[in-house]
């Protein structure tokens, strides 16, 4: 792996990570599934697109949350109101979502951003180490980092331990007078702002915006959550969102050196669903294994 | 004081299982009463404080606490008053949260959620006090996360969360059952001592009888969703485990509930 690669990856890491963050609030927060995300990551990025071709790239950061969050709010409706497993909910907004996209992105299956100034512009070409421009990893560290920052802050604030405790204790935090239903619905709604964020950045960083690129988000992001908490099993909120972090650098840069030794990109979804399954099974497998193995001593 | 007035709870009414659970009930408690109620399986026990915190729906007659008919008013509205632990000491409490922030979570019930921080420096020193008072070292384990403590702990922390706030009423529903003998004792006798010092109307259902009448003021008798018996003053400090089981044998068509007995 060259150096221009392995920053690409650490690049691409980073974005995925924010994806990751998102989807850490439903899938371990709230403990629901939320499958909204390939779509909101895409509502992220055709809005983005929309402000970015309007040379109004910030402003395309802030309305890419409000979206995403407004999915989330739709989901979580569909969850709580109508009694619909999240699972369904979120096919459901994720399957709509699609048609709305597409309207986003002026009924064009593809955007080309190139030539239209976005966020990375800041720091273009001001840190330049080894002839490569370090603006654009630095820039989304400190996105990561604030990111990071004001979630640990959140979740541990009243309104952030009622969201807690409600995918910990349900039954507890209804009987203690707060709105489990209004909590789910603001968890989905988080989780897709941060995932519309993710998809927003994306497509600034790759000057592209093409409305198939959802497909698979979620399971990459999963991916990322499941490597982080491997390799580094921590406790307490700051620590598992850093592992998330981490997961989602080290993935991506696997990743990287796997197309490398030849791995099709195409074959990258498949890859992330092995990775999942993998990490699930082994919990399954490993009491199998222990026992296989004592059978086996004991001929 | 809570008035309960003629009160019945029906099941499946109009179904082949129509069940009357409660019969006609009509209770009242002084403020500061620690009520023991007692009865065999099926007698209606809690479903006479499921009425009471509103988690099941009244067929007829009036709940008032303090003068206010909260016969209709909705269970999360009368959780800001009313303190619940159940048999399940897993029930009470956010596994994944610390001690302090599930007493923060307690501590805040009923108020406005406001900004900042959950846990505040303030609150923190007010729950190593509370927690202190429990006798089971958990003020300096403020920051573990709940999960790692024990049943016993866990239902300990599940009262103080019921009561850091005095509620109006505490209802307590078999709360020790499922310790071993030693720790529902301790866990007894924390709950003795909080609700004296901070004289909280409360219901008490345990399946011991010598509980029952060792604790609190009066013991209540129950039985096929009727009160055969309210015993409390000079009459109750005269009645021995005996009488109950003999008050049990002339009332039931079955004496088969061997958890009656002590
Ligand atoms: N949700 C319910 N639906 C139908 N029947 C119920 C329900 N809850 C309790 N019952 C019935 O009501 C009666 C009283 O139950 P319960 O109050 O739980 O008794 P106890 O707590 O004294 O053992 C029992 O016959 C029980 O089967
Ligand atoms: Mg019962």
């Amino acid at each position: 792996m060259n150096f221009t690669t392995i920053m690409g990856g650490l690049e691409l890491g980073s974005i995925f990570a924010i994806l990751s963050i998102g989807l850490y609030i439903a899938f371990r927060i709230l403990n629901l599934p939320d499958l909204t995300v390939d779509g909101s990551f895409v509502t992220g990025l055709a809005i983005s697109s929309a402000f970015t071709l309007n040379n109004q790239p910030f402003l395309g950061l802030i309305f890419a949350i409000l979206g995403g969050s407004l999915t989330g709010i739709i989901t979580g409706l569909l969850h709580t109101k109508l009694n619909m497993h999240a699972i369904l909910a979120g096919i459901l907004t994720m399957t709509g979502l699609y048609s709305i996209n597409l309207h986003i992105m002026l009924d064009k299956p593809s955007l080309y951003l190139g030539g239209y100034s976005n966020i990375f512009d800041i720091l273009k070409n001001k840190i330049i180490i080894n002839g490569y421009d370090f603006g654009p990893l630095i820039e989304l560290l400190i996105i990561n980092i604030i990111i990071i920052a004001l979630m640990v802050y959140f979740l541990k604030t009243q309104v952030g331990m009622s969201l807690r405790a409600t995918g910990d204790n349900e039954a507890m935090v209804r009987s203690s007078s707060i709105n489990t239903d209004f909590m789910k619905i603001m968890g989905f709604a988080l989780c897709n702002g941060i995932v519309a964020l993710s998809g927003c950045i994306y497509a600034q960083y790759t000057q592209t915006a093409t409305v198939s690129v959802g497909t698979g988000m979620l399971v990459l992001g999963l991916a990322n959550i499941i490597v982080g908490e491997t390799l580094f099993k921590t406790r307490g909120i700051l620590n598992h969102l850093i592992s998330i972090f981490l997961g989602a650098i080290i993935y991506r840069l696997v990743l990287t050196y796997a197309f490398q030794l030849g791995l099709p990109t195409s074959d990258i979804k498949l890859f992330s669903a092995l990775i999942v399954i993998v990490a699930i099974m082994i919990p399954t497998l490993k009491p199998a294994y222990i026992k296989w193995r004592k059978k086996n001593a004991a001929n | 004081m809570l008035q309960i007035e003629n009160l019945s709870v029906i099941f499946n009414k109009d179904t082949i299982n129509e069940r009357k659970a409660l019969d006609n009930i009509s209770l009242e408690l002084n403020d500061g009463d620690f009520v023991s109620v007692i009865g065999s399986n099926g007698a209606g026990k809690s479903t006479l404080l499921n009425a009471i915190a509103g988690n099941i729906e009244v067929y007829s007659g009036s709940i008032i606490n303090n003068g206010k008919n909260i016969t209709y008013e909705k269970e999360y509205k009368r959780s800001r008053y009313i303190g619940r632990l159940y048999q399940d000491p897993l029930k009470g409490t956010a596994p994944s949260m610390t001690i302090e922030e599930n007493l923060g979570l307690a501590y805040s019930r009923g108020k406005q959620m406001r900004m900042g921080l959950g846990v505040r420096k303030s609150d923190r020193s007010i729950f190593k006090k509370s927690c202190e008072k429990l006798g089971l070292g958990l003020e300096h384990r403020l920051k573990s996360p709940v999960g790692l403590l024990s049943g016993g702990q866990r239902q300990a922390l599940t009262l103080l969360m019921a009561t850091i706030q005095t509620p109006e009423l505490l209802l307590l529903d078999e709360h020790t059952a499922a310790l071993d003998p030693k720790t529902s004792k301790q866990i007894m006798e924390i709950t003795d001592k909080i609700v004296k010092e901070n004289n909280i109307t409360t219901l008490m259902i345990t399946h011991n009888i010598e509980n029952a009448l060792k604790y609190g003021n009066k013991t209540i008798v129950m039985s096929n969703g009727k009160i055969l018996t309210i015993l409390e003053g000079e009459k109750r400090k005269n009645t021995s485990i005996q009488d109950i089981l003999d008050l049990y044998t002339s009332n039931f068509d079955t004496l088969s509930d061997s958890a009656i007995l002590v």
